[in-house]
């Protein structure tokens, strides 16, 4: 049995959310009882294993399936004899394989961690796993990462304002006071 | 640093939500992947540490980690 559309679906939002909290919290833990106290740890750890499932899962979705995905079949234009034979495989659909992933953010020069790299990653997700996109899906998918980057946006600021002394290195780093307008310099590294 | 009861209550809140938000990952994965995939083992580490975090922020004493000033705003 394999992962479904609707599992990546369910498992990407779902530990993305948990992401976000678990960093909260462990953040929230660190700031009031300090960063060795056992309790800010187990936090820790629990944070990083969200993480790692995260990146496993969209490690996961993006290896190719065991047929080949009909976007790729459709653009390379001899898939049925690359599917057979992948080390005959022409230079041309070797690149096309490895093109939407990697390659955006190495390419536009944004972070694998932006949202428009995490944007790009899902969509192409979508390409894989339905063999066509429409307006429809990459509307409802930009509108997630809309609200999820509002959500991290508000997580942010709050722990900012709350926790400034967890952040002296980066605000300094950037040259600005703990009383920087966070939102401001957000919304322009975004 | 302090640590009131208050925020103790609220981050154990959290963690609970977190707990119960995520349980579901692990069985998902092991239905679909089988029992012994590493990335449904690493899903299975995740919800234990994250259910030893709840244990450990419900065994938690605030009052060692309490003063007089006022509480932050919410975290």
């Amino acid at each position: 049995m394999r992962i479904t559309e609707a599992d990546y679906e369910y498992l990407l939002h779902t530990l993305s959310e948990a992401r976000s909290r678990a960093t909260e919290i462990a953040a929230s833990i660190s700031a009031r009882v300090g960063r060795e106290h056992p309790l800010a740890e187990r936090a820790n750890t629990a944070a990083l294993n969200v993480e790692r499932v995260l990146h496993g899962v969209q490690k996961n979705a993006a290896e190719p399936a065991e047929a080949a995905p009909k976007v790729f079949e459709i653009s390379s234009g001899a898939p049925a004899a690359a599917a057979a034979n992948p080390a005959a495989a022409s230079p041309a659909s070797n690149a096309m394989q490895e093109l939407p992933w990697a390659s955006f953010s190495r390419e536009s020069g944004v972070g694998p961690e932006h949202w428009v790299s995490r944007f790009v990653d899902d969509l192409m997700l979508e390409v894989r796993a339905s063999g066509a996109i429409t307006f429809d899906t990459a509307g409802r998918l930009l509108e997630q990462h809309r609200q999820t980057f509002a959500r991290d946006l508000a997580i942010a600021r709050r722990m900012v304002r709350n926790y400034p002394q967890l952040f002296t290195e980066e605000l300094q780093a950037a040259g600005l006071s703990p009383r920087h307008n966070v939102r401001r310099t957000f919304i322009a590294k975004a | 640093m302090q640590l009131h009861p208050r925020e103790l209550n609220e981050l154990t809140r959290k963690a609970g939500e977190l707990l119960s938000d995520t349980g579901d990952v692990p069985r998902l994965l092991k239905m679909r992947l089988g029992t012994g995939h590493a990335l449904a083992a690493a899903a299975e580490e995740m919800l234990g540490s994250i259910e030893d975090l709840l244990r450990e922020l419900r065994s938690f004493d605030a009052s060692a980690y309490e003063d007089d000033g006022d509480p932050h705003d919410e975290v």
